[in-house]
């Protein structure tokens, strides 16, 4: 049996059950993106003379970071209570018991997804728009009133001390996977435990923003993907993440849309103000963060549970080195 | 005495690019072959400067080491390694040392100091590590 004969069979049993019908059929079962975060399957769902675009996310058996399917599926749940574009989640299976991995299946929205859509091809002037649009939807996503639509029931709110939180999380996912001491990274926890900001307040933070997880439709973005991050913290996480020098070709465009007129386009749409300090404490946290992850790949990779070569590399290290914050909090 | 290490790099690489002409090779076989010609490169940049770049570091280390505002166990004296093996061993040997002096640092001025040095020299390494 092939591993897509594996997961129509596996799928199509468990929506038999979750819908208690036998007739249904899996059709057109196809795996897209190899080696990423998720295991990605793409199938259509037929039943009762309906068909309907699904797609399955599933845990790998490693990968860069380890999150919960069920707080993605609560997440994305919540978000169908406001106006941010997210996938339409469907099913869960939390525990892995029915599709072999913990996975969620969601609505598969139409839509095409570049990375370096802001460098690509396009005019100028229609480059422009798509990062300022960019920029809209982050503020957007941030603007959700959090604690409305549930999301309070789902997710912890650190409060003013999101930074810290961030700091501890992703410390102890170091200190979980270090196969060996990086001194790099010691410092660098040094010296954002100094130095870390007190939250200008607490939001929706999506953690990895960028245009790889977009769909468009021409000009417009459809679908914000990939929710898997989310959590509740600093504003200026998002902000830091995109404005971070390891990202610039993604979100930044030499000499028509900087790094600055980024985030004063974002502080004119939140209406809140950007300390220049606390940002560059987040992005130099957010390549911290990238090392991190790193740290973990390398790990899987291993261990033979990954089959990407990661490893903390010299761009990441260098950039972090060179971005520390200095001086105390 | 033939083959050479970077004869045999070459010769897998080439081995490579046989597998990758298969018209039939799946996406996942393609990265999968992707990943192992990444590695092959980096293990042809990287062996050849290993050994030097490890003795090196390491007495770089010991002289940071030396300055750290606390006793730092584990940073005696070099061991005289001479194989890369050797060398590698005693610069994790070294590096775990400056993670423990950089988790006792403390306010003051020493540790500030210490601070300073530790990432001037961890930005130089971070710069001219073959590894």
């Amino acid at each position: 049996m092939t591993e897509t004969d594996d997961i129509r069979a596996r799928v199509t049993a468990f929506l038999r059950d979750e819908l208690a019908s036998d007739t249904l059929t899996i059709v057109d079962v196809e795996r897209i993106g190899v080696g990423r975060s998720r295991e990605n399957w793409i199938f259509d769902l037929e039943l009762d003379g309906t068909r309907e675009p699904l797609i399955l996310r599933r845990d790998p058996d490693g990968g860069l970071v380890d999150t919960d399917r069920g707080t993605e599926f609560a997440v994305l749940r919540a978000l169908e209570r406001s106006a941010v574009p997210a996938p339409v989640p469907r099913w869960l299976d939390a525990s892995g018991a029915a599709l072999g991995r913990p996975s969620l299946v969601m609505r598969r929205a139409s839509g095409t997804c570049d990375y370096r859509v802001v460098n690509g091809d396009r005019p100028l002037a229609d480059r422009v728009r798509l990062a300022e649009q960019f920029c809209d939807l982050l503020a957007q996503v941030h603007d959700v009133d959090w604690a409305a639509v549930g999301l309070g029931e789902v997710l912890t709110d650190p409060g003013p001390q999101a930074a810290r939180a961030e700091l501890a999380k992703w410390e102890a996912v170091l200190r979980e996977d270090q196969l060996e001491a990086y001194p790099e990274l010691d410092l660098a926890i040094d010296r954002f435990r100094a130095t870390a900001p007190p939250s200008t307040g607490t939001v929706l933070v999506h953690a990895d923003f960028k245009p790889g997880n977009m769909l468009l439709d021409g000009d417009d973005v459809v679908a914000l993907l990939d929710w898997e991050l989310a959590h509740l913290g600093d504003p200026l996480e998002d902000l830091g993440w995109v404005t971070q020098p390891l990202r610039t070709k993604e979100h930044l465009i030499d000499g028509a849309w900087s790094a600055a007129d980024l985030v004063h386009r974002y502080a004119e749409r939140t209406g809140r103000a950007v300390d220049p300090a606390a940002l560059a404490w987040w992005s130099a946290f957010s390549t911290f963060k990238t090392a991190v992850m790193q740290v973990s790949g390398l790990r899987a990779f291993l261990e033979g549970r990954s089959d990407e070569p990661y490893r903390p590399n010299r761009r990441v290290l260098s950039t972090l080195l060179r971005t520390l914050p200095e001086g105390r909090g | 005495m033939h083959p050479t290490i970077d004869e045999q790099l070459a010769g897998a690489e080439r081995l490579l690019t046989v597998i990758e002409s298969d018209s039939a090779l799946s996406a996942s076989s393609a990265e999968a072959v992707a990943n192992v010609r990444r590695l092959l490169k980096q293990i042809g940049r990287s062996w050849p400067e290993l050994l030097p770049f490890y003795l090196a570091d390491n007495d770089r280390l010991l002289d940071l080491l030396a300055s750290a505002p606390h006793a730092v166990p584990g940073a005696a004296a070099p061991t005289g390694a001479v194989s890369v093996a050797a060398a590698a061993a005693r610069n994790a040997e070294l590096r775990q040392a400056l993670s423990d002096a950089i988790h006792q640092l403390s306010d003051d001025a020493a540790s500030d100091s210490f601070r300073s040095a530790a990432l001037a020299y961890l930005v130089a390494r971070t710069d001219t590590d073959p590894s």
